[in-house]
């Protein structure tokens, strides 16, 4: 398997690391450089008196390092991998020392206890489950009807009173919902006041949030006469996490996934790295989630631009996008991948998902022939054969590298938006799949 | 529904339910129509209908008609570089690696190959920050490039094509000055015609340029024009002097060597015993100057306690005559023979370094390489950057690796002036020295100096090392940069080598 420099990099958690990466990706700096069919490693010479004992496995792509770098994928490992992208033949072909072939070992050792422990699954006495689950839902319902009352208030009073209002307004709701076992509730809460009540247009956007607010709130009211899915999908709304055990024990979608995009963010004190992948068989996108806190290193290591056959689990919700890996069976060489035809197709799409689900957020869409346009006021478009378009979202920058690979022609173009904006996250240049995430 | 219904609920939501209530009619009657309504309060009113016109909007919102056309890039000639060589030209830039980026716009030009359309944006920033830059990246920007120039004004830098007449017409000084250069380097005479076209009406400061420019390839051809010109300001008549002073044939340089004539002349006497015959030189510091030698430039005082003004007069006369004047002036078969007859005694010996100057000034390469083999130390010591300067380049790195030890840093500093790369010797030779003068050498150093460093010196690197155990931790710092750098220089020649 072939991978890119721009792959590689795409991995890096964030610019410093990809500086430094860049500059250990110098075969003067290690020491020692080899690879086997499966694994590459090489050692480099840090701070300490050892070197550093870097590893990468290739064929879930994976790193190891014996550096005490919090950050993952670390310096070495980045540096590494990008030398061995750039000239193959730096690295010698040797039989893998024990340290590698223990991690690759271990790896797989833990892949099996993982289908293991699935198998056995934990035992839970269901009575005292029921009555934690009713504590638990009459501490929500108080909590919602707080809620409810409080936004009621701002209602009332108008959005204009809410300029004298600082975080700590939101911040204390946020806090109430916490209490009340609410988590997915104090976290919507949260995003409302994040809104940047000084930027043109906030209104808007608050009172979209505000109405999912109440959408939750009322839809969870009445909960049992929704459809099992819908149920799911406010469930995880209002808080209610479904177990990982849970999920991967349900029905699982094998096929060969595509990595769209990868994005990681500070969420709080958590790392958050949200990760789009598309089955090319399936047609169907999905998100993986993967959250660490300092110095954890998240489970699963996917390469925008590559390909992976492996078996997904989703979430149940109104419209499953949140998905676990169950298992992978190593990389692919990728596929060819289709879009929607123009915005019309992707309009008819986005309605059948908001009639199923009210509260779906942006969506994932491959779109095919559209044209980077900007019109008279400066503003950037998408525009399709047919001759509509829609926003294109993001920086200037962003805008015109599209323009640029564009060159007036059409592009087939990975996208996240919902109506009438969307964001470019990748586009496919000589049917070779780059990601901008 | 519409924008403007959208408007109106967020008005609502503005002001407040208490001021404001929100009503099933101020909803669309398409909404409005469908829905079975029954009032709850304004605020749980208010909330409902907002909610059902939203959800409306969401999933009724059909993209809108786009009526502005963009233009389509015309197709390239050339092929584009590889990926690989674009995401390596990506990297350069983001570490701001100027020198790797400028060996990478000079390869991408040689191999007749374009940069590739998702690195335009970041080419075509940086042209606007780094000027230098600007012709290599119109060149490898294709027409893709061009286009989008085009488009984004932030990025107008092509200026259209135009003619010398025009440029030099209706240029600005910097084109006009470079076009001047450019024709003098090809057409010498025809960069005079040029001048002589406005010389009437440009201003003093671009007349002093352009007599500046002219010094490059002066010659006789130059003189009649040069030597009938009346200006009125010092500095253009300075600058006139100077480039008279270039040319063997001018009245100026004729009333030095007559000077010199009358100052320099050859004795013969008697030596053991008077058996011998004994050849010398015999100055006459005394010499009567005409006063319009001082209207050229020539100064009357000597700053050097151990020149006399008189002498400091001759030297600077020396300086400026062809050197081979020397020849028939001291009756000597080659510069050779002059060198060593000067050499002979201190007080003739004070007149060879102002030879070197000469050699350079009148471009006399058989002079410049004398005086390199057979200068003594006082005169290698003075002039030799003017000589190595002097030299094709070829032979100035085979030169330069000869003298490099005695004066490392302002050699080291001339060959960073090249643009050819230094042969391998040659950059062996540097890299021991400035591997020992850590502090001297450091990785901005390194970085200039890779676009000179040939990528053999990889297979060198770990046999340089500082004679001084303090300053090896230093070194293993650089010659990590330098491996860093000169295997990027390899990288890229790798990517160019190989048509994607």
């Amino acid at each position: 398997m072939d991978f890119s420099e721009e792959q590689v990099l795409a991995m890096a958690p964030d610019e410093s690391s990809k500086k430094s990466g860049k500059e250990l990706a110098n075969a003067s700096k290690w020491g020692k450089r080899a690879c086997s069919e499966r694994a590459l490693w090489g050692e480099c010479q840090g701070s300490g008196k050892l070197p550093y004992q870097a590893q990468v496995d290739l064929a879930a792509v994976a790193f190891k390092c014996t550096c005490p770098s919090r950050k993952f994928p670390c310096k070495h490992g980045l540096g590494l991998m990008l030398l061995y992208v750039r000239d193959k033949k730096l690295f010698t072909e040797t039989p893998e020392p024990d340290w590698v072939t223990d991690w690759l070992d271990k790896r797989s050792a833990r892949e099996e206890k993982k289908v293991e422990k699935k198998e056995k699954g934990a035992k839970v006495d269901p009575e005292e489950q029921a009555k934690r689950q009713a504590t638990r839902l009459k501490r929500v319902k108080e909590g919602m009807a707080d809620l409810k009352l409080w936004i009621k208030d701002i209602v009332r009073n108008g959005l204009h009173a809410l300029s004298d209002r600082d975080a700590n307004y939101f911040e204390a709701t946020a806090r109430r919902m916490v209490d009340a076992q609410a988590s997915g509730l104090a976290a919507m809460v949260r995003q409302l006041g994040a809104i940047n009540r000084f930027q043109d247009g906030w209104q808007g956007a608050f009172l979209e949030q505000m109405i999912r607010i109440y959408l939750v709130i009322e839809g969870f009211s009445r909960l049992d006469q929704l459809p099992e899915n819908l149920q799911a999908e406010l469930r995880t709304w209002v808080g209610f996490a479904q177990s990982q055990e849970e999920v991967k024990a349900g029905a699982g979608v094998r096929d060969t996934w595509m990595v769209l995009s990868r994005r990681s963010e500070q969420e709080d004190n958590l790392m958050v790295e949200r990760t789009w992948l598309f089955g090319t068989t399936t047609q169907q996108y999905a998100l993986i989630l993967q959250f660490s806190v300092r110095n954890a290193v998240p489970e699963l290591t996917l390469m925008p631009g590559t390909c992976i056959d492996a078996e997904l689990c989703y979430f149940s919700g109104a419209t499953p996008r949140r998905a676990l890996v169950r298992q992978q069976f190593g990389m692919v060489e990728p596929g060819v991948v289709k879009g929607l035809k123009n915005w019309h197709e992707v309009a008819d799409m986005l309605a059948a998902v908001q009639m199923t689900n009210p509260l779906v957020g942006a969506s994932p869409v491959i779109i095919d022939g559209v044209i980077p346009v900007r019109d008279g006021s400066n503003r950037w478009l998408l525009k399709d054969a047919e001759g509509h378009g829609v926003v294109l979202q993001g920086n200037d920058d962003r805008a015109w590298k599209l323009m640029a690979v564009s060159g007036g022609t059409p592009l087939r173009l990975f996208v996240l938006g919902s109506a009438q904006a969307f964001e470019p996250l990748g586009v496919w240049i000589d049917e070779h799949y780059v990601a901008w995430a | 529904m519409g924008m403007k219904h959208w408007e109106t609920i967020q008005q609502h939501a503005m002001l407040g339910t208490a001021r404001a209530p929100l009503t099933i009619a101020d909803l669309p009657a398409t909404i409005a129509g469908e829905l079975s309504w029954t009032p709850i309060d304004a605020e749980e009113d208010f909330l409902r209908l907002a909610g059902v016109a939203w959800q409306y909007g969401q999933t009724g919102r059909l993209p809108s008609a786009i009526s502005t056309v963009t233009s389509v890039a015309a197709p390239e000639e050339k092929p584009y570089s590889s990926s690989q060589a674009a995401n390596e030209l990506q990297s350069l830039v983001e570490d701001e690696l100027y020198t790797l980026v400028r060996l990478w716009l000079e390869y991408c030009q040689a191999a007749g190959q374009l940069a590739r359309p998702e690195i335009l944006p970041a080419l075509l920033d940086l042209a606007i920050r780094r000027p230098e830059f600007r012709t290599m990246i119109t060149t490898v920007a294709g027409n893709r490039g061009q286009w989008l120039m085009r488009l984004n004004p932030a990025w107008r830098i092509d200026t259209p094509a135009e003619d010398d007449t025009t440029v030099w017409q209706t240029g600005k000084p910097e084109a006009r000055r470079a076009l001047l250069a450019h024709i003098r380097q090809t057409d010498a005479p025809g960069a005079l015609v040029l001048l002589q076209s406005t010389w009437a009406t440009e201003s003093a400061a671009d007349k002093v340029a352009f007599l500046n420019i002219l010094q490059a390839q002066a010659s006789d051809a130059d003189l009649p024009w040069l030597e009938s010109l009346q200006e009125k300001g010092q500095k253009v008549t300075t600058a006139i002097t100077n480039v008279l002073k270039h040319i063997p044939g001018s009245k100026i340089v004729t009333a030095y060597q007559d000077v010199l004539r009358q100052a320099f002349v050859m004795r013969t006497g008697k030596a053991l015993l008077g058996m011998l015959n004994k050849t010398s030189v015999e100055i006459q510091e005394a010499v009567a100057i005409p006063a319009e030698i001082f209207t050229t430039g020539v100064e009357k005082l000597s700053s050097n306690k151990q020149i006399t003004d008189q002498q400091y007069i001759l030297i600077q006369l020396v300086m400026a005559v062809p050197p081979v004047f020397w020849q028939t002036q001291l009756q000597q078969a080659d510069a050779r023979a002059v060198i060593t007859l000067l050499q002979k005694e201190q007080h003739t010996a004070l007149y060879l370094p102002a030879l070197a100057d000469a050699a350079v000034t009148f471009r006399d390469l058989t002079w410049v390489r004398t005086l390199l083999d057979h200068g003594d130390e006082v005169l290698i010591d003075s002039a030799i950057v003017l000589l190595l300067k002097a030299l094709p380049v070829a032979e100035r790195m085979t030169c330069a690796a000869r003298f490099l030890p005695r004066q490392p840093q302002a050699i080291i500093e001339l060959l960073l002036e090249q643009d050819e790369p230094w042969d391998i010797a040659l950059a062996r030779a540097i890299i021991a020295y400035t591997a020992g003068e850590v502090y001297t050498y450091n990785r901005t150093f390194y970085r200039q100096a890779v676009h000179n460093i040939p990528v053999e010196l990889l297979s060198y690197i770990d046999t340089f090392t500082p004679a001084e155990e303090a300053k090896k931790p230093y070194w293993r710092t650089q010659a990590n940069e330098l491996y860093r750098l000169v295997s990027w220089k390899q990288q890229l020649q790798k990517s160019f080598s190989q048509i994607n």
